[in-house]
């Protein structure tokens, strides 16, 4: 046997192998001794963390059911029993289940709304949560739209909220706020106006740094986009079918890392950018179907998508090559799920830069 | 001991911990940070590594020469052979991670600390702390506290050994 070296194991070392570990594992492991309790929430290891799982599959469900409460569904990897995923209710110390809406998630943060139009911004898998103040550049409510969306600035190392809001009689101006995380602080940008495209789909899809909506142009679609570090607007081509025609497309989505955008006539014609913003790099492939305005959550394997049909409330899992439906099994019981988004598992504190200021 | 050269090959003595000896080509040992320099800087033909136990070294040398073989047609071998590699007891593995990362063979190292990440995936927190030799340092009323919060952490497996 002989001595173990496992005591001279160097800081490094551990470090590297924890970096290797699932969220929630670590969570567990902080209980090991103050000193891994204290390096699990580095900085510095959260970072090195979140890069390291950066490319994982492996993303989660979060969805407010009826009961208003917030849920997790993990995908089971082989599926048994018929059971795709089990789904688990967050209980957030000192808050009440009153959510109304899923906004968005970045590097394992999710930004909720609850019914009192109050954002929060929560760690699903360490349960921290952080309220976000109120704007005082909000719009009044009435007879105002607003949407919100939570990014990451790799530039300044900075998370944040940003909304898009008009005057529901003047759709032509846009409002643009930005919420910094580390300041503390609400801005307004210079206002999006007529003659630039306008997003006109809600939720924004997270890809490359940028947010990107799909947006009305002169009677065709068009992708917006927002560069989360430089707070500028751009535009990404779109794809264009063979006859060199531009179709309309109704949803854009994010998924593994690409964007997606999906057009419907009798089918659905899904086109993926595989290199982004390359216009060339757009790939078409077709999904048969009856069910229409479904936006794709998570591929669980090569042939399986699991999709969001949210006129039915419901998830659903496509498997491509069948071309076959079926209901996506949760627990054991049907789903039905509304305001599904996705997100990671991370150590990322969602209280980030904000300490000093609350 | 005197540097010698069978043809065009030099040849370098390594020391392990318990003084045996190991004799294998220079150029093998240039995938270690550490011994390249050595070799480079200083010119010596004979490195002592005192902290490094001879059954790790044999381990060691073991993938230096497989890596030193690998082309683009034994891929699939060399996978192999790595798995079996890091298929030793725990106790070991960590002996050879640490001794991989004092050489600094850097795709060896992430290789070693993926396998050990492997291992302690589904171990208690006890575990955990027997095959890292710590001692919790938490007050008796902290670790209750711990194991009242996440009971989880102290369910998973308590081999702290062969798995």
């Amino acid at each position: 046997m002989g001595m173990s070296n496992a005591e001279k194991l160097p800081q490094e070392i551990i470090f590297d192998i924890l970096t290797r570990l699932p969220a929630k594992l670590l969570g567990q492991f902080r209980c090991v001794s103050k000193q891994w309790c204290s390096l699990l929430s580095y900085p510095h290891f959260v970072k090195a963390h979140l890069n390291f799982h950066k490319h994982d599959q492996e993303v989660k469900l979060i969805c407010i059911p009826t009961s208003l409460a917030l849920h997790v569904n993990t995908f089971n990897h082989d599926p048994q029993n018929g059971i795709d995923a089990i789904s688990r209710r967050l209980n957030f110390e000192g808050l009440s289940d009153n959510w109304e809406r899923v906004v968005g998630s970045c590097n394992g943060l999710v930004l909720v709304l609850n019914e009192e139009d109050i954002l929060f911004l929560i760690n699903p898998t360490t349960l921290e949560y952080c309220r976000i103040p109120n704007s005082p550049l909000a719009l009044p409510k009435s007879g105002t739209s607003s949407t919100y969306s939570l990014g990451y600035d790799s530039a300044s190392d900075d998370y944040k909220v940003v909304t898009l809001s008009y005057y529901k009689d003047d759709i032509s101006c846009t409002f643009v706020d930005v919420f910094s995380m580390r300041m503390g602080l609400w801005r307004r940008l210079e206002s999006l106006c007529n003659g630039g495209a306008i997003p006109i789909h809600g939720f924004p899809v997270l890809v490359n740094g940028a947010f990107h909506w799909l947006a009305g142009k002169s009677f065709a679609s068009a992708i917006v986009a927002f560069d989360l570090s430089d707070e500028k607007f751009f535009e990404v081509p779109v794809p264009t079918t063979t006859d060199g025609k531009c179709p309309w497309f109704y949803d854009l989505v994010g998924l593994g890392g690409c964007l997606r955008i999906l057009a419907k006539k009798h089918k659905i014609d899904a086109w993926i950018m595989k290199e982004y913003g390359v216009a060339e790099s757009w790939t078409k492939f077709s999904v048969t179907s009856q069910v229409s305005g479904f936006t794709p959550l998570r591929l669980m394997n090569d042939d399986d998508i699991v999709l969001d049909v949210a006129a039915e409330e419901k998830l659903i899992v496509y498997n491509k090559k069948e071309e076959q439906w079926r209901d996506l099994n949760v627990d054991g019981i049907i789903a039905t799920f509304a305001r599904t988004r996705t997100f990671m598992e991370t150590l990322v504190s969602p209280t980030f830069g904000l300490d000093a200021i609350f | 001991m005197a540097s010698s050269t069978t043809g065009e090959k030099k040849i370098l003595t390594l020391k392990g911990g318990d003084n045996e000896e190991f004799i294998l080509e220079e150029s093998l040992v240039l995938q270690s940070e550490l011994l390249k320099n050595m070799v480079k800087e200083e010119r010596v033909s004979s490195i002592p590594l005192p902290s490094i136990k001879s059954k790790t070294l044999v381990k060691i040398i073991e993938y230096l020469k497989k890596h030193a073989e690998l082309t683009p047609s034994n891929k699939e071998e060399f996978k192999n052979f790595e798995k079996e590699f890091v298929n030793v007891v725990l106790e070991e593995l960590l002996d050879i991670t640490v001794a991989v990362n004092y050489l600094k063979i850097n795709g060896l190292l992430e290789f070693c600390c993926q396998a050990v990440a492997d291992r302690i995936k589904d171990k208690s927190v006890e575990a955990v702390r027997k095959i890292f030799r710590i001692e919790s340092d938490f007050t008796p009323e902290e670790e209750s506290e711990f194991r009242k919060e996440t009971p989880e952490a102290f369910e998973g497996d308590l081999d702290d050994t062969t798995n």
